[in-house]
């Protein structure tokens, strides 16, 4: 059986009245690289600052590495993390200031260090004052300390906030080396989600301080698909008129749906081929099969069913 | 077990980000040409309820000993507190202006083994800084050759007591301004704290003449001591209030850290 690495259990937060985290449950396995979704002041950042014990816990309990909340201190010895804009100290260069980590941590190894400098892209600046940083290189930087006491767990925040392009794809590389060649477990957040979902392999969707839905890579794929969708009267008559037409692959979703895979069908054909054959059509979506739209679309649904 | 080791590593790495500041050297250099300066001159003066002018204008006229500039050096280290105040920003207002606890916090070191070390690491400096004080004199003293004063088991006593004295209430000030940081999360007003609470103290026994006061009025207490007014069994108080003080602020920065959303 996989290890859980954390085991959130409903936790609530209140910052005065505003309820930041209602009830929130999730639990993260052992290598699961799990993208935590969610608009600004979901509570996804509080959901971070609980688990590291930046902000007390009230409601609820927290186990990481099946350590409980009043007493992980040592589960934290094996957790990273970048929380919110990264903190160093301005007056320090790049590698003095990872060697204040390391000594917090009591790493001895002389190559980690520099290993790490290689690992984030910061080779040619280890010599350079963190004020004199660029936000990028800072971002860099606080990835830095979180991965080089080689933690099984890492927590990021947004942590490709003011990269450019080509540090983007560097630190989704990195993310993928970490989770695979190391086997660290990787709670991330990010508002760009494309980039989330090419890193991820599990994903937590949080609304207004609500955990909404968790759905693994492959379901989410699944659901995700793009395609058009079709609302018929007779879903036996369609899928034969689809099947003698060549209109392929469909699913059917229901006693009244079907999910056309093809995005790229011309609507006005296939609305007219299927009433020609006699099914009555109640209606047409084309889906979009990006984890925005997906996003999207799972967020008005929760936004109704609350009204 | 675990939190000594975790204690220990923050020391040695507050200790590396000290040496590798160069506000510890301003500092330091600060200490000693105001040391060198005062024997130089034989001008002394701080904060002080009880101005003891007998004492001064004796120090003043007289053909300073080296013991007379221990003594004079006493007198003034009130005025040190503002100098070494730079000590109490490198190794911790940093951490809270820079946001850095969050690093410190998140390597797995207890809230009490993070203010303890601070601490430990606060009282370290501010001993080196104050027995660079003292040497100081000592040896500008032997190059203006000046007599000692006293027998050398008799002066170094002296030296070490006050010197221990003198950091041991800068130390009790700071754990104060370590509080006041904590709760405000603000560097200002705990410097400003450690800045005003010497003069206010001392302010408020003059005009008041609140008796109970000295036990708090540090640099009083640490003048009497070195002016030889103060023997140890009157000086039990003090350190029992010092004692008392350190605690209660120890203990509401830990509570503080452990309430606070960091």
């Amino acid at each position: 059986m996989t290890e859980t690495v954390l085991d959130f259990n409903h936790v609530s937060k209140k910052f005065g009245r505003f309820q930041a985290l209602d009830s929130v449950s999730f639990q993260i396995k052992r290598g699961d690289i799990y993208g935590l979704i969610g608009e600004n002041g979901a509570g996804k950042t509080t959901i971070m600052k609980l688990i590291t014990k930046i902000s007390p816990l009230r409601t609820g309990s927290i186990s990481l590495f099946g350590e409980s909340t009043s007493n992980y201190q040592q589960a934290l010895k094996r957790t990273g993390a970048m929380i919110e804009s990264p903190a160093a100290f301005n007056s320090l260069t790049v590698i003095q200031n990872l060697k204040v980590i390391a000594k917090q941590n009591g790493i001895q190894s002389k190559t980690a260090i520099d290993d790490t400098i290689e690992f984030v892209g910061l080779s040619k600046k280890r010599k350079t004052k963190a004020k004199h940083l660029s936000l990028g290189q800072k971002q860099r930087l606080g990835l830095a300390f979180a991965i080089l006491p080689h933690p099984d767990f890492l927590i990021l925040d947004e942590p490709i906030n003011g990269l450019d392009p080509s540090g983007i794809i560097e630190i989704r590389k990195l993310l993928y080396k970490l989770n695979h060649e190391q086997q660290t477990t990787i709670l991330i957040s990010s508002h760009i989600l494309t980039e989330l979902y090419q890193v991820s392999t599990k994903f937590g969707f949080i609304h207004h301080g609500k955990f909404i839905k968790e759905v693994t890579k492959e379901e989410l794929d699944k659901e995700k698909e793009s395609g058009i969708l079709l609302d018929v009267d007779d879903v036996a008559k369609a899928s034969e008129v689809l099947d003698s037409s060549n209109v392929k692959p469909f699913s059917i979703q229901n006693d009244h749906s079907i999910f056309v895979k093809d995005n790229h069908l011309n609507t006005g054909n296939l609305s007219q081929l299927l009433i020609m054959n006699g099914v009555a059509l109640n209606g047409m979506t084309k889906q979009e099969g990006s984890l925005e739209q997906y996003y999207t679309q799972l967020m008005k649904k929760t936004d109704e069913g609350e009204k | 077990m675990n939190e000594d080791v975790n204690m220990i590593n923050q020391l040695r790495a507050d200790t590396y980000r000290l040496i590798h500041s160069v506000g510890f050297y301003v500092t330091l250099g600060l200490v000693i040409v105001y040391s060198a300066l005062i024997t130089k001159t034989k001008t002394v003066g701080g904060i002080m309820a009880n101005g003891n002018e007998e004492s001064l204008d004796r120090l003043a006229r007289s053909n300073w000993t080296i013991l007379d500039g221990i003594r004079g050096l006493t007198i003034s280290a009130s005025l040190l507190m503002y100098m070494v105040i730079g000590l109490f920003i490198i190794t911790i207002g940093y951490e809270f202006s820079q946001q850095t606890y969050k690093n410190t916090l998140i390597s797995g070191i207890s809230r009490s083994s993070f203010i303890l070390s601070k601490y430990i690491t606060l009282l370290i400096t501010i001993f080196i800084s104050i027995t660079a004080y003292f040497l100081t004199t000592i040896i500008m003293s032997l190059i203006l050759g000046r007599s000692l004063g006293a027998s050398l088991p008799n002066l170094l006593s002296t030296s070490v007591l006050t010197d221990i004295t003198i950091t041991f209430f800068i130390s009790i000030v700071f754990s104060m301004g370590i509080l006041i940081l904590v709760v405000t999360n603000s560097i200002v007003i705990s410097s400003i704290f450690i800045v005003v609470f010497p003069i206010g103290v001392t302010t408020v026994r003059m005009l008041a003449n609140w008796k109970w006061l000295k036990y708090i009025d540090f640099f009083g207490a640490s003048n009497e001591v070195s002016l030889g007014n103060l023997s140890i069994s009157e000086f039990e108080p003090y350190i029992a209030t010092c004692g008392v003080l350190l605690g209660v602020c120890i203990v509401l920065s830990l509570v503080s850290m452990r309430e606070k959303e960091l």
